[in-house]
């Protein structure tokens, strides 16, 4: 008989996630004992190795939304859910030609660094700040989601107990270590979910006995179920073509613009850029980051299609679509494997939770408070002050995390990247590239995207029953909207000053 | 007839003032300017510079011929470059005779109010031997502190020109040119997905097209990654 997964409490799968969690906990506070300076904790002295850092940001960046969302996002979306994948991989393009090498360059700790390096102005890093401080919140979101989905089954706790979790533990690891230990374990749990992948694809594969491409013909031919009814709902060629989550054809677009441009505006991925020691190691590291995502999304197609095949052939049916991958685990390999599995998603999303804790943490006590505030006493008040933010910042996080339960998790984060994406972006690539951007326009733009954005997200389907803005990702509109400003604004501000030098 | 100016300069700041002054005439008379900039072997030269340092306050720190290209740049005068080592006074007197100069303009080297540690002055030296006029300007103090100010405002920093190099590199071209070729590729993938879904759900060989596209941009990403990688080492290895 088909049955969704149970919310029992499971003394095996428990046993293995404690396990996991504590080992993780201890790497953390082996690494801890080196930290020793301001500059740490941020980004562990600038040597890390490249390897190690690619495959970090690979653990940083395939967290929750792509194991538990982009997976879930096919088996119920089908081609939609693999856009999410295709789009997460294209922001790391831009982030290899265009930004890794010119902004290790730049800066020494913060995504704001760079920009004050060019402007040498206290409201560039305070809109540098806060906008870092708001996407990483953003971000926070659909990690605490997924953190509550996945508890859930596997210990028997309720999904708020889940988030306060995770908070807790991230809290307790980034107030007492700080970026080296985050970087190590992003670096193991990168492995791991990459191992963990590839069985499950192989399990897949296995256990419908088709070839990779031959699995993905059988559901032209034959239709894709729903994974919660298990009824067969779509034909092949629907399923496996655009149009079932983006029913409006602009979402498609704006999404697309939102992802292909959001990675580089990552606050926590931005960070990490400054934790190797030289240009070309950033670039490295970005290569190695590639290889491993775009190896993982390809996989995340046949873990997701798998969820809805074998939920078509009755084997067992999911009732929330951000636990497809876990689900198709437990059928694939029992108790075990999906303990395995769910424990290395939750001990992802611990990691990625950490590094935007450390990015929001950077921003309050490296800019805000030394920078802006001048308290340029000690390094020791300044690590005091970003320790209290770690706190702060998780607190809010496990709030938000509660009240946004039940929705997709690959979803929250395209909202994430289209705020990143419109406020930074245009920011970055005007600092990098253009001479003629001024200290208004990079503020003008930061913040006419950061609020765009949001704006519209709170005024869209997402949000509203009736809404005032059609499209569910407002990337289409903020993201151009975000260069328009900061062009218009440094060119207006451009001819003002030549004019107050031709006078004077 | 091409007007050539003759500037040398060593970044202090009689030599800032003399570069706004030489800039000014160069733009007047549509002249090119040769900046001329002298590194001294000789040790026997080292007293003379160290009376210029005592009387002007010292070194600015400034790259004079930086100083000097900017400023000219920003007034669309044409430049020159030069680079000698040797002796002073005898270097600028043979660059201004080899690039058939018009005029030398250059700073006092003379240490107001330090007269008694006037010890020899370049420009004096200059004037007796050059074979064209030699205009030697006197720097005011107010003439000074616009000088700084001016040298403190435009010029880059390290970074912004480790991070116009990176920018100029032909590993970042070609990097641009990779970006160019996968941009073409993800915006046909998403002006598909937007508008032309038939053509997305299309059967090819056992799959669609969107999918095969979608698995192309994939691999493209890596495949890109994986040969820009092994060419900018290679760059990077060469030193260039």
């Amino acid at each position: 008989m088909a049955a969704v997964l149970d919310n029992s409490f499971k003394p095996l799968a428990f046993a293995l996630f404690m396990l996991i969690t504590i080992a993780t906990m201890a790497i953390s506070v082996y690494f801890s004992r080196r930290v020793r300076t301001a500059g740490h904790y941020y980004v562990a002295g600038g040597g890390v190795k490249w390897f190690v850092n690619g495959i970090a940001f690979a653990g940083d960046y395939l967290s929750a939304a792509s194991f538990l969302g982009v997976a879930g996002m096919i088996a119920f979306s089908g081609f939609d859910g693999f856009m999410y994948g295709i789009g997460f991989l294209a922001g790391w393009i831009v982030a290899l030609f265009l930004i890794a090498e010119p902004l290790r360059v730049m800066g020494k700790y913060t995504f704001a660094d760079a920009l004050v390096h060019k402007f040498k102005s206290k409201r560039v890093r305070l809109a540098a700040a806060i906008s870092t401080l708001v996407v990483s919140v953003f971000y926070l979101i659909p990690q605490m989601v997924g953190a509550g989905t996945i508890v859930q089954p596997l210990i028997g706790l309720d999904y708020a107990w889940g988030v306060v979790i995770v908070g807790g533990i991230v809290i307790l690891i980034t107030a007492t270590a700080g970026m080296v230990s985050t970087t190590w374990v992003q670096f193991i749990k990168g492995l791991l979910l990459l191992v963990a992948a590839l069985g499950l694809t192989i399990a897949v594969l296995v256990l419908s006995g088709f070839g990779p491409l031959e699995f993905i013909t059988h559901f032209l031919e034959n239709g894709a179920s729903n994974p919660s009814t298990g009824l067969f709902s779509h034909s092949g060629d629907v399923f496996l073509a655009p149009g079932i989550k983006f029913t409006n054809p602009l979402d498609y677009a704006s999404l697309a613009l939102a992802l292909i441009l959001g990675t580089a505006a990552l606050p926590h991925i931005l960070i990490r850029y400054y934790t190797v020691p030289k240009p070309s190691d950033a670039r490295k590291s970005t290569v190695v980051a590639i290889i491993a995502i775009g190896a993982f999304y390809i996989m995340t197609l046949f873990l997701g299609l798998g969820a809805n095949y074998f939920a078509g052939q009755g084997e067992f049916l999911i009732n929330d679509s951000n636990l497809s991958a876990p689900t198709l685990a437990n059928f694939a390999g029992g108790e075990v494997f999906f303990a395995i599995i769910s424990s290395i998603a939750f001990a992802t999303i611990l990691g990625t939770v950490s590094g935007l804790i450390m990015a929001a943490a950077g921003a309050i006590a490296h800019d805000l408070y030394t920078e802006i505030l001048g308290k340029k006493t000690n390094e020791k008040s300044a690590l005091r002050v970003s320790k209290l933010t770690a706190v702060g910042v998780g607190v809010i996080a496990i709030l938000l995390g509660i009240m946004a339960e039940g929705m997709n998790v690959a979803f929250l984060v395209g909202l994430a990247f289209a705020i990143a994406a419109s406020a930074n972006i245009p920011a970055l690539i005007c600092t990098l590239f253009w001479k003629g951007a001024t200290e208004k326009g990079i503020v003008a733009g930061i913040f006419t995207g950061l609020v765009l954005s949001i704006v519209l997200i709170a005024i869209s389907p997402t949000m509203m029953a009736d809404p005032f803005f059609s499209l569910n990702n407002p990337g289409i509109v903020s993201i151009p909207a975000g260069f328009a400003v900061t062009i218009g604004v440094s060119l207006l501000d451009k001819k003002k000053q030549e004019v107050a030098l031709a006078t004077s | 007839m091409n007007h050539r100016i003759l500037l040398p300069t060593n970044g202090s700041l009689p030599a800032l003032v003399a570069t706004k002054e030489a800039v000014r005439l160069a733009k007047e008379k549509g002249a090119t300017l040769v900046i001329l900039r002298v590194v001294e072997q000789d040790p026997a030269m080292y007293l003379e510079q160290v009376s210029e340092d005592v009387g002007l306050r010292g070194g600015t720190g400034v790259d004079g011929v930086i100083f000097a290209q900017a400023l000219a740049g920003e007034a669309g005068v044409r430049t020159e470059i030069i680079e000698r080592e040797g002796a002073v006074t005898g270097e600028i007197i043979r660059a201004a005779e080899e690039s058939q100069v018009n005029m030398i303009v250059m700073g006092s080297s003379n240490p107001r109010g330090l007269a008694g540690l006037y010890l020899g002055s370049v420009a004096e030296a200059v004037t007796k031997r050059a074979k064209v006029s030699v205009y030697i300007v006197k720097p005011t103090e107010e003439d000074i502190e616009l000088a700084l100010k001016l040298a403190k405002t435009p010029l880059p920093t390290p970074e912004e020109n480790a991070l116009r190099s990176i920018i100029h590199s032909r590993k970042f071209k070609v990097g641009l040119g990779l970006f160019g070729i996968y941009g073409v590729l993800y915006t046909t993938f998403t002006v598909l997905g937007t508008f032309g879904r038939d053509v997305m759900a299309t059967r090819i060989a056992g799959l669609n097209v969107g999918l095969i596209m979608g698995m192309t941009v994939i691999l493209l990403a890596i495949i890109m990654a994986v040969s820009f990688n092994y060419y900018a080492v290679k760059v990077e290895k060469e030193g260039l």
